[in-house]
């Protein structure tokens, strides 16, 4: 807080009382962000029947996993004594499974191709590099609703759609823009001094870009990851089999198709949003630095 | 082994041809020119005859300029191809579908017809005006209660900064689906969270989602509530980046800090309150997920119909990808003509 000299008592409170107001308004906002997921949690261990009831209950009186059961288990007795069987069950560890595969393998391929291209632009001199590069920025600030039903009509006819090349092979392109940002600041002479040994570019790439781009390769999986696990519009397109959803995508049709089973939405919610929220609190130092790295020095 | 730098030679002046060196046999062969223009000749290596167009071949790889080259446009070859199959070439046939009439099967050229329709279809202008609306209020709203956000957040210690940034940060990360899917059940008629809290005001029950009057306003409200967690942090990376002088003579003068947030701290981060302004006005106009899941079918009366929804269910529900590819066009000339507006009403205001 910036010290202030106020003589006049009446200055004081008012400044006191301010203060008082901003630090609820914060902490208010502050519940309103988080109370929803809190009381997603506590909601997917109430029994079906407890969403009826008035006043809502803000921790189930009578806790039962019912609801994730729901989820992963084809037939079961739930609390209340009655047989239950799943239609989900059969799909839901084949969405995590599809969805895991798509953010490995798009993020894997995407870092791989960014920090190179990346690389490229950043440090290697050739005629044409600079129309290239804005060519390339041009288009990747396009909204990727732009070129969905040429794209869409072009996969259906090669018969990409509902498969895993569908998936990931079109996210793959584009993310250098960070790389290449994060790469130019790194010193020319380690570059240089590598070339005039005679080192091939790939061995550059490989044993002096990579290794000093650590922080850059940690920002570019959050951004990879999180964007693929929450991916909705492009599985939405490119698959209509339940087989092959995603778990997001899933969770959308479950919401539509069972909204009376408000039970297991929110074991669903909870399911899905586990991963992330482990990753964030694995990465978070490097979610801080790495948001404000693309926007503010680029 | 030959090091030039070793000897004083830059990497510069063996790119610009004063120095070659290259690799012939266990041999290094220089060639010296000096500012003068007098040579050093080094050892030439002998060559035989036959071997000479492969020699040239290899000298032409050595040569740095060529070699850089070669390499920068092998190593962008990888993603330029997966970018022009997968977004250039479709995104310039969108422009040339939006002529054509596409059934499932054939394709024919029809002109203006598919814009005519659009112009003509009153649900399209409905959800322009609800698209519009939508994001004029979230954004407008989002960067005003970010930016008092962060101001606050920044005047806290580091741990209670970390612990804001994390808890604002969530709801944003867990994304759409999954918040949408939580707010289905907060805005549900029937044993619903904000029927019960507005009842404690003594409100009436309302229908939320399926009241035409409403939906749009249920869809700002969940928006405006989940904070974007990385506005947030961008805002408060600007904040914390101003100078601590800045507010100096401020401090002296005795001018309050909520007179210091207004005049000093807003002003100077002007331009990343454009940035955020034009991306998030970007992303908002793109809305659909919690409209696809909230309300299905554009919600009652088609009040929260969006336009990437409208086109979605041009293409994907009716099959008329000509009228998809229409609308997309239309979409990006309204969000161009918006970023142009946004960049221009900003950058005249913009204090360095």
């Amino acid at each position: 807080m910036a010290e202030l000299n106020f003589d006049r008592p009446l200055a004081k409170t008012l400044h006191l009382l301010i203060r008082v107001v901003l630090y609820l308004i914060l902490i208010g906002l502050a519940v309103f962000a988080l109370a929803p997921m809190l009381l997603a949690l506590s909601n997917s261990f109430k029994p079906w029947t407890g969403f009826m009831r008035v006043p809502p209950e803000w921790i189930p009186s009578v806790p039962t996993i019912d609801n994730y059961k729901y989820l992963f288990v084809k037939n079961f007795i739930d609390i209340e004594g009655q047989y239950r069987i799943s239609l989900w069950s059969e799909y839901v560890p084949r969405w995590f499974i599809n969805t895991v595969i798509v953010t490995a393998f798009v993020t894997a391929g995407g870092l791989f191709l960014g920090t190179l291209t990346g690389y490229a632009y950043a440090k290697m001199r050739a005629p044409g590099r600079e129309f290239l590069f804005w060519l390339n920025m041009a288009m990747i600030v396009f909204p990727g609703i732009f070129n969905m039903a040429p794209l869409f009509v072009m996969l259906r006819n090669w018969g990409w759609l509902n498969t895993f090349r569908g998936l990931i092979i079109p996210q793959l392109g584009g993310s250098m823009f960070l790389s290449r940002q994060f790469i130019k600041r790194l010193p020319s002479s380690l570059i240089d001094t590598a070339r005039m040994d005679g080192t091939s570019e790939f061995k550059i790439y490989r044993r002096v870009i990579l290794p000093l781009s650590k922080p850059l390769i940690a920002v570019l999986a959050i951004f990879s990851f999180t964007g693929q696990w929450r991916s909705f519009l492009w599985p939405l397109i490119i698959t209509n089999t339940p087989k092959m959803r995603t778990i997001q995508l899933g969770l959308a049709m479950m919401s539509r198709e069972a909204t009376q089973n408000m039970g297991t939405l929110m074991a669903g919610t909870v399911v899905t949003s586990i991963p992330i929220i482990i990753f964030f609190f694995l990465m978070q130092k490097y979610f801080v630095t790495g948001l404000t790295v693309g926007a503010l020095k680029g | 082994m030959f090091r030039p730098q070793s000897c004083g030679i830059t990497y510069d002046m063996v790119r610009n041809h004063t120095i070659r060196y290259g690799i012939n046999g266990n041999r290094y062969t220089m060639n010296l020119r000096l500012k003068d223009n007098s040579a050093v000749e080094g050892r030439t290596a002998e060559r035989k005859n036959g071997m000479r167009f492969l020699a040239g071949l290899r000298e032409l790889y050595k040569n740095q300029v060529f070699h850089e080259g070669l390499w920068f446009y092998i190593f962008i070859s990888f993603s330029l191809i997966l970018f022009t199959i997968f977004t250039i070439y479709p995104s310039f046939k969108t422009i040339v579908m939006s002529f054509q009439k596409w059934g499932y099967f054939v394709s024919e050229w029809v002109g203006l017809k598919n814009y005519i329709e659009i112009v003509k279809d009153w649900i399209y202008w409905k959800a322009v005006l609800n698209t519009i609306k939508y994001s004029f209020w979230t954004v407008s709203f989002s960067i005003i209660q970010i930016f008092i956000l962060a101001w606050i957040i920044s005047r806290l210690k580091s741990k209670a900064q970390s612990l804001f940034r994390a808890v604002f940060y969530l709801p944003g990360l867990v994304g759409g689906i999954v918040m949408s899917v939580i707010w289905m059940w907060i805005f549900s008629p029937m044993g619903g969270l904000l029927n019960h809290l507005v009842g404690l005001v003594g409100i009436e029950p309302q229908l939320w989602l399926f009241d035409e009057r409403w939906a749009m306003f249920s869809l700002i409200l969940m928006r405006v509530l989940t904070v974007s967690g990385g506005t947030l942090l961008l805002f408060l990376a600007a904040i914390m980046g101003i100078p601590k002088t800045m507010y100096e003579a401020a401090d002296l003068d005795g001018t309050s800090p909520l007179r210091q947030a207004v005049r000093i701290t807003f002003p100077l981060i002007k331009p990343v309150v454009l940035y955020v302004a034009i991306t998030s006005t970007i992303g908002a106009m793109q809305m659909f997920e919690q409209a696809w899941i909230l309300t299905p079918q554009g919600g009652p009366g088609f009040s929260t119909m969006t336009m990437v929804y409208y086109i979605l269910r041009a293409g994907w529900v009716d099959l008329r990808f000509g009228i998809a590819a229409a609308q997309t066009v239309l979409l990006a000339v309204f969000l161009l003509i918006i970023a142009i507006i946004q960049f221009r009403y900003f950058a005249s205001n913009v204090e360095y």
